[in-house]
C-alpha cells in the first residue's frame, strides 16, 4: 500500500485562434477496490461550459465546449491516491465480459501475430487464464522492445508487432490481441505510474470474476505503483483528452505527469504545496 | 378482378403522376463508382392491394415483432437476460457490428429504442407472407407512397370513391404522435445529412408534414448538457426530440467517427443524460443484424411468451454445425447473405456461381461462418407492373412501417418495391427498382 501524490497536466497551444471548440476529457481517476482517490482537483482553462458524466465503461467523463476564440487549452488534475488496497478488482458486469473478447481494429491480429500465436506461444498446457496471461507477458518481453518515435497513436497491434518495437500503447494492444486469441477477456487501462513523465497504459485480464492488472511494458504485475484513470476495449475508449474545433492552425501539445510516493514526512509538507 | 376496371383511369394518368413526382423531387440518390447520381424513383400505378382481413393478420404479427425487438434492445443494453438464459449465444451480440458498447446502461426516454421500424416482407406463391429483414436504424420509404397517393387521388378521384382504400396520408400524424410521445421537452427536429443523401426528399417532406424543423448538424449545438436549435435570428431553443436521419457512426464526431461533419458534437452525451430523445435510438443495429434475424422468433417466445404470428424465411446459421452441413449440401438452391452488408449488397445465389466462385465462397464460409446466413430462395408471388402499355409480372416486396408510441401502430399502407429486371429478386431502391402504392382495403 502506498500514498501517491499525482499531477497530470496537459497544455495545447494553437498558433492562431480557434473557436467552437468541443472537448471530452477522461482524466479523473476513480476510487475502486484497488485504489482510493483523495483530494482530487481539476482545472480547465479556458473552461467554457462543461458537464460531468460517466461513459459506459464507468470512466469519469467531462464534456464541454468553448465558443469564444482562444489560442491555448490547458487541463490539470492533481490529488492523492492510496494504491495497492487489493490485488484484484471484482468484475461488476459479468454479462458484458464477452465484449472484452472481441478484437478491435487496434488489437485484431494479422498474419504476423497469428503465426506467432499458433507456432511459438505454448500456453495450452495452462489452465488458469491468469497463468496464460502471465506467460503471454513473459514471452512478449523476449520478442518486443520498448522504443519511442517508431509508432504513433494510430498504430495497430499487428503493425507494431511487425516493427518489433513500440511504446506502452503498442505493448498493450499486442498483449490484448494475444489474450483475446487465447479466449481471455481483457481490457486496456490508462493511468499514471510513479516517476514517469507521460501517462501510461497497461492491461487487465479477467479470471474467475476478478480483473487482474498486468503491465507488459514494464514486465510486472501491477501492485501499488500505478494509479488507474480509465479502462476500455482499447486505446480508443480511453483517450485522455480529445477535441474538435473550428480554425486553421498548427497545434503543439505538452503532457506532464508527476507521481511521487509520500512518506509520513513529505505527507505533511504536501499540505502546503499549491497545485495551481 | 373488379378493382382493375376502377384502376383503369389511374393507369391512364400514370405518365402525369410520374412527371409530377419528378417535379416534387421524388428522387433517389445513389453513389456509383464514387459519383453521386440522382435518379427518379419510377412509380408504377398498379397498386398492390392487401385485403382487410389479411392486413389485420399482418398488423398483429408486425406489432408483436416490433414489441419483441424493442424488448430485446432494452435487455441487450442492460441485463442481457436472453443471453444468460442461453436463448441467443453471446457471440452474436458482441461480435455484431451493430452492437455498440457505448450504449450500455443507457435507457432512452420511455424505454423505446426502435420508434420507426421498416419491416420487409414478401409474399410467396403459396400466399404465405415471410419476413425478409427488420430495419431498425434509419428505415426510409414512407414518403413515397404518401405523396404518390395524394397525386393518384387527384388524378383519379373516382377510383377512390369506388374502392374502399384506407387513407395512408395519416403517416405524418402517426409520426408526430411517436415523436411527441418521447419528447423530453422542447422542439422536435428532423436531422438530415443534407441534400446529397439518398432520401433527402423524404426528410424535407416529413418535416413539412409533421411540422418539425428540418435541420442539419450546424443548426444544432450542445451547451452544458442540453441540445439547442439555433434559429435564423441566432436564438437558442431547447430541443426535446431529434428524428435523426444520420447513421450512428456519423451522429456525433466526439463519440463516434471523428471526421463526421454532418453530426452534432456531444449530442450522444446529452442523450445519455436523458435530456433529449433520439429516434431511433443509437445501438439498434444489434437487433437488425442479419445474424440476429434468425433469433427473432425465439425472442418473441422468450419476451412475450407467444408464438410468432409471422414467419421468417427459412434461414440457416452456418455458425451451428448442423446448419453448416445443410448449407453445404444444399448450396445450389440457397441464397447467401453477408450479415454486415445492406441495401441488396453482399447477397449471392448459390445457383448463379461458377465452380471457382463456389469453391472460393465455401472456403470463406468455413473460415468465417458467423459472417453469413443461408436462406431458402422464396418463390415470390409476382405482381404486375406496366411496361410499354402491357402488364408484366415482376418480383416485389413490401416494407411495412411500424411506429412505436404508447402502443405499436402499423401504418395501413407501405412501400411496395419491385425489380424492373425480370430475372432479379433484388428490389432495393439502391439497385434501381421502382415503387408502387400499397392499398389496404378498409372492409
Amino acid at each position: 500500500m502506498k500514498t501517491l501524490q499525482f499531477t497530470y497536466e496537459m497544455r495545447t497551444g494553437f498558433d492562431t485562434s480557434i473557436w467552437d471548440h468541443h472537448y471530452t476529457l477522461k482524466c479523473i481517476p476513480q476510487s475502486s477496490e484497488r485504489q482510493r482517490i483523495e483530494q482530487c482537483k481539476f482545472t480547465i482553462e479556458p473552461a467554457g461550459s462543461f458537464e460531468r458524466s460517466e461513459d459506459s465503461f464507468r470512466n469519469a467523463v467531462i464534456f464541454g465546449s468553448i465558443q469564444d476564440a482562444h489560442d491555448s487549452f490547458a487541463v490539470s488534475v492533481c490529488g492523492r491516491a492510496v494504491t495497492g488496497l487489493a490485488q484484484r478488482e471484482t468484475v461488476r458486469d459479468p454479462g458484458r465480459l464477452g465484449s472484452f473478447l472481441v478484437q478491435s481494429s487496434y488489437t485484431a491480429p494479422g498474419d504476423g501475430l497469428k503465426h506467432y500465436f499458433d507456432t511459438r506461444l505454448s500456453i495450452c498446457r495452462m489452465e488458469r487464464p491468469y497463468d496464460k496471461a502471465l506467460s503471454i507477458m513473459e514471452n512478449l518481453e523476449k520478442e518486443f522492445r520498448y522504443c519511442q518515435g517508431v509508432t504513433n497513436v494510430a498504430t495497430t497491434a499487428e503493425e507494431a508487432w511487425n516493427l518489433g518495437c513500440g511504446v506502452c500503447q503498442d505493448w498493450c494492444h499486442i498483449m490484448l490481441g494475444l489474450c483475446r486469441m487465447a479466449g481471455i477477456p481483457c481490457r486496456y487501462v490508462v493511468g499514471m505510474l510513479t516517476g514517469e513523465g507521460y501517462s501510461h497504459a497497461w492491461v487487465e485480464i479477467a479470471d474467475g470474476g476478478y480483473w487482474y492488472a498486468l503491465d507488459p511494458t514494464n514486465h510486472m504485475i501491477v501492485e501499488d505503483e500505478h494509479i488507474k484513470i480509465s479502462s476500455g476495449r482499447d486505446y480508443h475508449d480511453c483517450i485522455v483528452t480529445k477535441g474538435i474545433f473550428q480554425g486553421s492552425c498548427c497545434q503543439t501539445q505538452q503532457v506532464r505527469v508527476a507521481v511521487e510516493a509520500l512518506t509520513a514526512e513529505t505527507n505533511e509538507k504536501a499540505e502546503t504545496i499549491d497545485y495551481d | 378482378m373488379k378493382e382493375m376496371c376502377d384502376v383503369a383511369s389511374l393507369l391512364e394518368n400514370s405518365g402525369t403522376i410520374n412527371k409530377l413526382l419528378a417535379r416534387y423531387g421524388v428522387k433517389f440518390g445513389i453513389y456509383k463508382n464514387g459519383q453521386f447520381k440522382e435518379q427518379l424513383f419510377p412509380f408504377d400505378a398498379i397498386p398492390r392491394v392487401i385485403g382487410h382481413e389479411e392486413f389485420r393478420y399482418l398488423e398483429k404479427g408486425l406489432k408483436q415483432r416490433v414489441l419483441a425487438l424493442n424488448l430485446f434492445l432494452r435487455d441487450i443494453y442492460s441485463d442481457k437476460k436472453i443471453v444468460k438464459d442461453g436463448v441467443i449465444p453471446e457471440d452474436f451480440i458482441f461480435a455484431s457490428s451493430g452492437y455498440m458498447a457505448e450504449c450500455e446502461g443507457i435507457c432512452p426516454p420511455k424505454g423505446i429504442y426502435s420508434h420507426i421500424s421498416g419491416i420487409d416482407l414478401v409474399q410467396a406463391k403459396d400466399k404465405n407472407w415471410y419476413i425478409l429483414e427488420d430495419n431498425l436504424r434509419v428505415p426510409s420509404g414512407a414518403s413515397y407512397p404518401m405523396i404518390a397517393r395524394g397525386l393518384c387521388r387527384r388524378s383519379s378521384p373516382g377510383t377512390f370513391e369506388k374502392i374502399p382504400v384506407e387513407d395512408n396520408r395519416n403517416y405524418a400524424e402517426l409520426l408526430r404522435k411517436t415523436l411527441d410521445h418521447v419528447n423530453v421537452g422542447g422542439h422536435t427536429v428532423i436531422l438530415t445529412p443534407g441534400r446529397y443523401n439518398a432520401a433527402y426528399f423524404e426528410h424535407s417532406y416529413l418535416a413539412e408534414r409533421t411540422g418539425a424543423h428540418l435541420v442539419s448538424g450546424n443548426d444544432l449545438m450542445v451547451e452544458g448538457d442540453k441540445l439547442y436549435f439555433i434559429d435564423y435570428k441566432g436564438r437558442k431553443e431547447t430541443v426535446g426530440a431529434v428524428y435523426r436521419r444520420i447513421s450512428d457512426d456519423y451522429l456525433d464526431p466526439m463519440n463516434f467517427v471523428p471526421e463526421s461533419l454532418i453530426g452534432v458534437p456531444h449530442i450522444f452525451d446529452v442523450f445519455k443524460k436523458g435530456n433529449v430523445a433520439l429516434l431511433n435510438a443509437p445501438g439498434n443495429g444489434v437487433a437488425d443484424d442479419k445474424g440476429i434475424y434468425y433469433f427473432v422468433p425465439r425472442m418473441i417466445r422468450y419476451y412475450l411468451d407467444e408464438e410468432p404470428v409471422l414467419h421468417n424465411a427459412p434461414t440457416y446459421l452456418p455458425f451451428y454445425e448442423e446448419d453448416m452441413k445443410y448449407t453445404l449440401e444444399n448450396f445450389d438452391r440457397l441464397v447467401l447473405k453477408d450479415v454486415a452488408e445492406a441495401g441488396g449488397y453482399g447477397v449471392v445465389f448459390g445457383s448463379s456461381m461458377t465452380k471457382q466462385q463456389k469453391a472460393d465462397f465455401i472456403a470463406l464460409l468455413k473460415r468465417e461462418p458467423r459472417r453469413f446466413i443461408a436462406q431458402e430462395v422464396i418463390d415470390f408471388l409476382d405482381i404486375d407492373i406496366m411496361e410499354n402499355g402491357n402488364p408484366v409480372p415482376r418480383k416485389a416486396d413490401l416494407r411495412a412501417f411500424v411506429l412505436m408510441g404508447e402502443e405499436p401502430m402499423v401504418w395501413k399502407s407501405g412501400l411496395t418495391r419491385f425489380s424492373r429486371n425480370p430475372d432479379s429478386f433484388i428490389v432495393n431502391s439502391s439497385q434501381g427498382g421502382g415503387f408502387k402504392d400499397t392499398w389496404v382495403l378498409s372492409r
